[in-house]
């Protein structure tokens, strides 16, 4: 009878089994899709001012969704979600920039000359976020990422320290550093 | 922003406030400090011009905007994130804590669906849907365009929801009229039936939700679509039941 072949034929509603670690497979698909839309445009944003340019930023952002795809079933609500990618994409970033910086010891020449504001003539124009974005592209890597941290992503001086491992006075030595850098940069424009 | 073009020096006392200078950037200064250093900037213009120039930099960087990544980083990211599977790992369901406690402001707004409800619900849907298709229908797994009344052929997802959903939503429409105008099957099929149509409805009405979030989300489409193609098929398996069972009378 068709009644009797349909009934015995269906499993049970709630769904167990193969099929259930089927989907469950494609609904993490989805879910991993939207956190990769929510999160990429700003970790892509930390990425590129980290580095400088598009490239590396775009290869850092890969990596780290990548990472985050690995590492998200030891993820516990220790935080949220949001911060624990933050926090995961940010290490990536030092260690790229750590990396870096063992390659080239070149670009991480001394701040002294920026250390005193050295004035010099420039027209008088307004200054645009193009033009900061610029400028913070050459900055040296070690106080790039101590000014991208604070000024930039909101970090306070003690987590920057605790990121980078350094003092709290050093980060905001760097900081200050960069802005005095940057300020140079600018009036140069 | 602007910065000036005159040329204003720093005399032999900016040295001593040059501290003061760089945390007032981020600070008020120390109130035993705060008279000497308006003092002096009242004198300096060259302090001045520091000051406002480095304070300036500060606000606009907090202002920056972010920076759209090339689509192209988002399908490498897929490709690789396929490349590697899932298969030698217990799934542990991270997006469904996503759902209970992490989705931080997609949550906090109400807009993240319950994924792993979603996730049972479909997986109902495929499995109970799958089981009818295939005790009734010996071509059980089609795609959703060869679903489709009269051999309609439905346009690819690259075009978005709006191609194939109201051809679904006709079809569904049609059948459901069909199915109501007909003599009922057996109680405990129909009680079925509707069971497994509620499931298959729940998994529509999610994968919507997740288009509401992700609304360039491939994988929510293809969920979105393969759920009313399900339901077209559970339904074409609804009515031709009562048409068995009337044949059977």
């Amino acid at each position: 009878m068709i009644e009797t072949r349909v009934v015995e034929g269906l499993p049970p509603a709630t769904g167990t089994g193969a099929e259930e670690t089927a989907t469950d497979s494609s609904a993490e698909e989805t879910a991993f899709e939207a956190l990769y839309r929510t999160h990429a445009k700003r970790i892509y944003s930390l990425a590129w001012r980290f580095t400088g340019n598009a490239a590396d930023a775009e290869e850092l952002l890969q990596d780290i969704f990548l990472q985050a795809y690995r590492k998200l079933d030891s993820f516990r609500q220790e935080a949220a979600l949001s911060t624990w990618l933050h926090r995961l994409a940010v290490n990536r970033c030092l260690d790229h920039l750590r990396s870096r910086a063992a390659r080239q010891e070149a670009r991480t020449g001394s701040l002294a000359d920026e250390a005193r504001p050295q004035p010099r003539a420039r027209a008088s124009s307004p200054i645009t976020r193009l033009d900061l974005e610029r400028a913070i592209a050459q900055l040296p890597d070690g106080c790039r990422a101590a000014f991208v941290l604070h000024d930039v992503e909101g970090y306070e001086h003690r987590e920057i320290a605790a990121l980078l491992g350094i003092a709290a006075g050093t980060s905001k030595s760097q900081v200050h550093k960069a802005r005095l850098r940057l300020r140079a940069l600018l009036r140069r424009t | 922003m602007t910065m000036s073009n005159r040329e204003p020096t720093f005399g032999s006392e900016c040295e001593r406030f040059a501290g003061v200078l760089a945390a007032m950037v981020d600070e008020a200064p120390e109130p035993r400090d705060r008279r000497r250093v308006d003092a002096h900037l009242a004198g300096c213009e060259a302090c001045r011009e520091l000051l406002a120039d480095l304070q300036a930099i500060r606000s606009l960087a907090a202002t920056l905007e972010l920076i759209e990544p090339s689509p192209r980083v988002w399908r490498d990211v897929r490709r690789r994130v396929a490349a590697e599977g899932r298969a030698p790992r217990v799934a542990a369901r991270w997006w469904s804590w996503w759902s209970v406690g992490g989705a931080g402001p997609i949550r906090a707004a109400g807009l993240w669906p319950r994924w792993s409800v979603g996730g049972t619900a479909l997986a109902a849907a495929a499995g109970i849907v799958l089981a009818v298709v295939l005790a009734g229908n010996p071509d059980p797994v089609r795609s959703p365009a060869s679903d489709m009344p009269g051999g309609t052929v439905l346009p690819t997802a690259a075009g978005g929801l709006e191609p194939f959903e109201p051809a679904y939503v006709s079809a569904i429409r049609d059948l459901e009229q069909l199915a109501g105008a007909r003599p009922p099957v057996h109680p405990a099929v129909q009680t079925i039936l509707a069971g497994n149509l509620a499931v298959v409805d729940r998994a529509i009405a999610e994968s919507r939700s997740a288009l509401e979030v992700a609304p360039g989300s491939e994988v929510a489409r293809d969920r979105l679509r393969a759920g009313l193609a399900r339901k077209l098929a559970l339904l074409r398996t609804s009515a031709a039941l009562g048409l068995e069972q009337v044949g059977q009378r």
